[in-house]
């Protein structure tokens, strides 16, 4: 069974059909691209997985389990998570308690063993933070641990987020422009850390990109969006020499690779 | 029940649903402009309420010089307010302004307490002599109609103003974009001082027409009947001066017809007030941004 | 000039701080704890040879502002907006009449106003004097003579007995100082509410970030729901007749199950407002909270059988000391615990992003359901307790003025700050306690002092950080100690 079985999606704001008739099946362990120009439908097909909007045709299936009409932090417990085009990381928490948040779903306790603070309560809370620090330490991020989150540099940010996304142990990380606003030398180092995740949490990662040059150079399969129809799909070569999108994409980027 | 019961109390609707209306203007506005509840809204309405005093009885003013007169000197009041208190706070948290806010109502409501006296008071007898004609067998009083009809030009005057001056339209604009304000020709302190202006005289307005209706006038008259105001600007969908109207209407209509139609039924009276917040509490669970408010909705 | 004051007192005392710097906790209890001794022991005399007809109240502050309780400001303004039944001629003359008999009554007031009463100069000069001799030099003596010894004691307790002695002595000292049954018993009983109000409040306006603008409604609910139980279950009232249950049984646990069930009905009139809040947020929900607020005062209006609008008369006057004290920790522990702990830490996520909170998997829906029944509940039962203090709740008592009430507590001490809160609650309820003899003055003076809060430091004492207790342990036993998750700086960066 495929991880992921995205068919004939669809889905509409008032009269626009941000994304028409989207298909997708993702295996475990792949590593995967949604490139497409700006307004393509993108980050609405990513919204539409974890989601947050409600889709209007089609179907999401996780595991062969039905993820349309889910709320959002039920889709995030059957091990789905992403991090966002614009970084939305909880300011004023440490980043330590960023973390921890993500693992919210995984808390068994109730309301009664807080109050009182039950062995459950203290066990699960142990676990939490041991595998937060745990991830804090695997990224390197430990000695940000206090720190609130928006007073880290924007870069730390942005592996802050992924972090995040890794607390609640997903199967399928979606990445929105993890690239966004880094230079040459730090996409660089991006490339080689979403390898390393992939590798360390033995994750399925889907990532949404408008650096070329990243997308090209990690993604074993491309889907190309553009005004919410699928336009092209394959090995990085095949897109990179498909007519069509290199049309969509004139007056975009310019050109691609 | 008979025919001229219902039209007294569709009157005493209409009549205490303008100056409802009249208040929830002032929040709309302000809120439109700056994004901030001024809970000291329904002091402002007290302050003009005790202006006509000053305006009637100290000064011997008849009716239309009083209410120009309390008008004007709320307006300012309404400016330095702004200036003082809310401008330093512009660029601070929202939440700070809103506080504020309540911090100056409880100081102008006590304020005026502690330096007028508690004792009630009232308009002179010959302010606004009450008669009653006789239309088509129904008795209609002169106080009814002319509230009734001042509120409505007075929120015609305004939506006037915010519809067809320049002055107008950078009101609306400036809730939007902030900074497309000053392309129009107009600074911001500008308009904002208008909102101001506008809302407070407003409210002044209201003020001496309620202690016309109602004539018990006290340093905290505001405080329930702004808050009811204030309720009525969030059902119209605050932000928006045909919503606040419409919204102080409807809760002036609410208010009356609770008690009219609920007589037979044993409701009493005092069963006004919860009834008529009840009611606007499932108008906002059912529609959350107000009956004229539009839901901007975020982004993902 | 007072900042050249203020200068020239932190040279003088630079020395002592730097002495008394990493003092424990514990120490300082020890010193105030000395002082109370002393005061039960020759505070009596001591206050009769300042000519004192009795101990000052609050430290004095009480006192302080007695002789002004004859001002009268009605005159200043009221010419110009006169009643029916005044008649005025000349108003600025008028007017300027009153302004100079104030000025009268006001300098009388500072030296003197006749021999029974002394001026504000009098009053002053005397409660310094036995502040500095009955508290603030014992205190000192004690904490000098004993810094060494304790501090090298606390390294050697276990986590339980250190927090067990810090317990105790808190309590000593309480009871101690205030203990009396008069005026004092009565201000910590209402710091104690007060407490309760103000930290449930910032749990949904501070932590969760919502504005809630009507928590006095839950407290009514509260009151109202508990004062029925108890005066129908234990009490022979005239509006319920005699009793159901034999009275005995009241205390301790027919009052208990009255508080805890008041906190619960709170809670369902919670849910009012919780609903609410899955589909709205921000102003709009600030409107539904003010609603409910009005809605409660309205209904129990109504309610006959509660008295309407004439109010309950005969609740038990069942409230002292140890149960508030008893309550008020228990509440402090509850959001304590609640706002430390990974749920928790989810409503603080809502604040920050709820968008971004419900996909990373928090169920926002239930974090503020719980938000939302545990502040009311908690509010629920400061409502009960506060009925059984004053034997008698009518419905105008918990209305907006108390809502804001609570509301400058929170603000003042500092949104998302449990110590914040508390200590705000303290200060505000010494501050109104002393304002009393001003009268209508004192609603003047809260409203400024807000305003200027908010223009000067609109963080509040403590917003968003915890105050920090040194006490005094060891590094292996307070390594444990949950670390606080707020930024630190993260208001006063900016
Ligand atoms: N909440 C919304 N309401 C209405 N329209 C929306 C909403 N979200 C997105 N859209 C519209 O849907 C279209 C697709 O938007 P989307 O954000 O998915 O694009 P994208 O491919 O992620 O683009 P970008 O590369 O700029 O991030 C755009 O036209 C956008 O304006
Ligand atoms: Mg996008």
């Amino acid at each position: 069974m495929p991880l992921l079985e995205i068919s004939h999606l669809t889905h509409y704001f008032g009269g626009l059909r941000a994304v028409s008739d989207f298909n997708l099946s993702l295996e475990h362990g792949e590593l995967i691209g949604l490139i497409g120009p700006n307004g393509a439908g993108k980050t609405t097909i990513f919204n539409l997985v974890t989601g947050a909007y409600k889709a209007s045709e089609g179907s999401i299936k996780l595991e062969g389990q039905e993820l349309v009409g889910r709320s959002p932090h039920e889709i995030n417990s059957m091990g789905i998570s992403r991090t966002f085009q614009t970084i939305r990381l909880w300011g004023q928490m440490t980043v330590l308690d960023n973390v921890r948040v993500a693992h919210y779903h995984s808390i068994r306790y109730g309301l009664m063993d807080v109050f009182l603070q039950l062995p459950r309560y203290q066990k699960q809370e142990r676990e939490i933070e041991e595998h937060s620090r745990e991830l804090l330490r695997l990224f390197k991020l430990e000695h940000y641990a206090y720190e609130p989150a928006m007073n880290l540099p924007y870069g730390v940010q942005r592996r802050v987020e992924i972090l995040r996304a890794m607390g609640g142990r997903p199967k399928l990380l979606l990445l929105d422009e993890p690239a966004a606003g880094m230079n040459p030398n730090e996409i660089g180092e991006l490339m080689d850390f979403i390898h390393w995740i992939r590798d360390e949490f033995d994750l399925t990662i889907w990532l949404i990109e408008h650096q070329m040059r990243l997308v090209m150079n990690i993604c074993e399969r491309i889907k190309v969006l553009d005004f919410g129809e699928t336009i092209a799909e394959g090995v990085p070569e095949e897109i990179q020499n498909n007519p069509r999108v290199i049309e969509a994409y004139l007056g975009e980027q310019g050109e691609v690779a | 029940m008979d025919l001229n019961f219902l039209v007294q109390q569709f009157l005493n609707a209409l009549q205490l649903g303008s100056l409802y209306a009249l208040i929830a203007l002032g929040y709309t506005m302000v809120y439109g402009v700056l994004l901030l509840i001024n809970f000291a809204h329904g002091d402002i309405f007290m302050v003009g309420a005790f202006l006509g005093v000053f305006g009637s009885m100290v000064l011997n003013l008849p009716f239309v010089p009083t209410l120009l007169l309390s008008m004007v000197l709320t307006a300012i009041l309404g400016v330095v307010i702004e200036r003082v208190a809310y401008k330093p706070l512009r660029h601070a948290s929202r939440l700070s302004a809103v506080i504020t806010a309540l911090g100056v109502g409880l100081l102008l409501e006590n304020g005026m307490l502690a330096l007028t006296g508690a004792d009630p008071r009232n308009y002179p007898e010959n302010f606004i002599v009450t008669e009653t004609y006789d239309v088509a067998g129904f008795s209609i009083s002169n106080v009814k109609i002319l509230i009734i009809v001042l509120s409505i030009l007075l929120f015609l005057g305004l939506y006037a103003i915010v519809q067809r001056t320049k002055w107008g339209m950078a009101m609306r604009a400036i809730s939007y974009d902030k900074f497309a304000v000053p392309l129009m020709g107009v600074s911001q302190d500008q308009i904002i001082s208008l909102t101001f202006i506008l809302g407070t005289g407003l409210a002044a307005a209201a003020g001496i027409l309620w202690g016309v209706a109602f004539p018990v006038l006290n340093p905290y008259m505001g405080l329930r009947v702004g808050w009811k105001a204030f309720i009525a600007a969030v059902v119209g969908g605050i932000g928006d001066i045909r919503g606040a109207f419409l919204g102080g209407l409807l809760l002036g209509f609410v208010e009356i017809f609770v008690v009219a139609l609920g007589q037979p039924f044993g409701i009493s009276s005092t069963w006004r007030d919860p009834i008529a917040f009840a009611l606007l509490l499932i108008i906002l669970v059912v529609r959350p941004t107000g009956l004229f408010g539009v839901a901007r909705r975020q982004k993902v | 000039m007072l900042s050249a004051i203020r200068n020239r007192f932190s040279r003088l005392v630079a020395p002592l701080r730097e002495r008394l710097q990493g003092t424990p906790l514990l120490v300082y209890q020890l010193g105030i704890l000395g002082a109370v001794v002393i005061e039960q022991w020759v505070g009596k005399d001591f206050a009769r040879t300042l000519a004192f007809r009795k101990i000052p109240k609050l430290f004095g502050i009480v006192d302080i502002f007695e002789p002004f309780s004859n001002l009268d400001f009605s005159g200043i303004l009221g010419p110009f907006f006169p009643s029916p039944s005044m008649t005025v001629s000349n108003p600025v003359s008028q007017s300027a009449g009153a302004i100079g008999d104030l000025i009268q009554t006001f300098v009388n007031a500072l030296f003197y106003q006749g021999r029974r009463d002394p001026g504000f100069f009098s009053v002053l000069i005397r409660v310094v004097v036995y502040d500095l001799v009955i508290y603030v030099l014992p205190t000192l003596i004690i904490v000098l003579l004993l810094r060494g010894v304790i501090t090298r004691f606390l390294r050697t307790l276990p986590r339980w007995a250190n927090i067990g002695i810090h317990l105790v002595l808190f309590y000593l000292i309480i009871v101690g100082w205030g203990g009396d049954g008069g005026t004092r018993e009565l201000v910590l009983i209402f710091m104690g509410i007060n407490i309760m109000l103000s930290v449930s409040l910032n749990l949904v306006n501070g932590y969760m970030g919502e504005f809630s603008v009507g928590h006095a409604g839950f407290m009514a609910v509260g009151a109202y729901v508990s004062s029925v139980i108890t005066m129908v279950l234990f009490a022979d009232t005239r509006v319920f007749g005699p009793p159901l249950l034999p009275p005995e049984w009241g205390l301790p646990f027919g009052f208990i199950i009255a508080l805890i069930a008041g906190g619960i009905a709170a809670a369902i009139a919670g849910l009012l407002v919780a609903f609410p809040s899955f589909r709205t947020r921000g102003d709009y929900l600030a409107i539904v909270t003010l609603a409910v607020n009005f809605i409660v005062q309205g209904v129990i209006n109504n309610l006959e059988v509660v008295g309407g609008p004439r109010g309950l008369n005969g609740v038990p006057l069942w409230t002292n000391l140890n149960w508030t004290l008893l309550f008020t920790l228990i509440s402090l522990g509850l959001i304590y615990n609640l706002v430390n702990s990974t749920f928790g830490k989810g409503i603080i996520a809502v604040r920050e992003d709820e968008i971004a909170a419900e996909l990373m998997g928090v169920n926002t829906r239930r974090v503020k359901l719980v938000a939302f029944l545990v502040s009311s509940f908690i509010a629920g039962m400061a409502g009960g307790l506060f009925a059984h203090q004053l034997a008698y709740v009518n419905p105008g008592v918990f209305g907006i003025l108390k809502s804001t009430e609570v509301l400058v507590m929170v603000y003042l001490g500092g949104m998302g700050s449990i110590s914040g809160s508390v200590i705000a609650a303290v200060i505000f309820t010494i501050l109104i306690e002393a304002l009393r003899p001003l009268a209508v003055l004192k609603w003047v003076v809260v409203p400024l002092i807000l305003i200027l809060l908010m223009i000067y430091r609109p963080q509040g004492l403590f917003g968003f950080r915890e105050l920090n207790l040194n006490l005094g342990m060891s590094r292996s036993a307070s390594r444990k100690k949950i670390v606080t998750s707020e930024a630190s700086d993260a208001i006063t960066g900016d």
